[in-house]
């Protein structure tokens, strides 16, 4: 396996959590420097997949067929692009930092502040260039080693 | 570390598989190859498969001809550029056939993403 260090200034960590209960395996943080890449979900208008090295090197560098630890968007049908540049922009902050890519609260305020009742974001999404249709991510999966 | 963007779907509603768009560090590039006469190569570290590589086709003019015959070193200047390219965004899209943004010596038409 191909293995490169993305140079950073210093260490961008990004932060995502798929629910309110914040379950093993349901919160995560990757660093920029391990990103390998974005694709399309296969068969899905409305999911994009980012995949990272893995932390387990037993699935990384000395497996026969890697694979990555990833975590995935679920946004506006079609917005492939657009996600890949909000996030891409957080990623690419020289001097690194802390950024919330999804951090999914809940779908009801609760006063004793477990829910937000929305999702949380430190990501503003373009537009859709071609239509002019907001782009917004509902929910993010993620899928690592130990998850 | 900036990040690049190549997306070779014309029509919206079509995005939704695999060989349609990828995004990737600018440190995944493995090579930038002349394939044929109207063709150069990128290739990128595998997404999927780590240890086998994706494909950016660039179509252009034909090499062969006496008109043409620098645009496939002017294609290879576009692109070292675009994958050099210190992005105020921190992306830089190298085509997109869906937004009609390309390299300048690059067709539209016929270039594509593979993934392996």
């Amino acid at each position: 396996m191909h293995r490169t260090m993305n140079a950073q200034e210093k260490e961008l960590l990004m932060y995502v959590a798929e629910d309110a209960t914040y379950a093993t395996g349901n919160q995560a943080i990757f660093k920029a420097s391990d990103f390998i890449g974005a694709t399309i979900v296969t068969g899905v208008e409305t999911k994009t997949i980012f995949r990272f090295l893995p932390q387990d090197s037993s699935t990384g560098l000395e497996a026969a067929d890697p694979a990555p630890d990833t975590f995935t968007l679920t946004h506006t049908a079609n917005a492939h692009i657009e996600v890949m540049k909000g996030v891409a922009s957080a990623m690419s902050n020289p001097h690194g930092g802390f950024v919330v890519i999804q951090d999914d609260l809940g779908t009801a305020y609760t006063t004793d502040g477990s829910s937000a009742g929305s999702a949380i974001s430190d990501i503003s999404y373009p537009p859709i260039a071609s239509t002019g249709t907001a782009v917004s991510v509902s929910a993010v999966e993620i899928t690592t080693v130990d998850a | 570390m900036k990040y690049l963007i190549a997306n070779d779907t014309s029509v919206l509603a079509d995005l939704d598989n695999t060989d349609e768009l990828l995004m990737f560090g600018q440190n995944r590039i493995l090579n930038v190859e002349s394939f044929d006469d109207t063709t150069t190569r990128i290739q990128i570290q595998g997404q999927r498969d780590t240890d086998d590589n994706d494909i950016l086709t660039l179509k252009h003019a034909d090499k062969s001809a006496a008109a043409t015959h620098k645009v496939e070193r002017n294609i290879i200047d576009d692109a070292v550029s675009a994958i050099n390219s210190d992005s105020r965004l921190g992306f830089t899209v190298l085509f997109d056939a869906l937004n009609n943004v390309k390299l300048p010596n690059q067709v539209l038409s016929g270039s594509s993403v593979t993934e392996d």
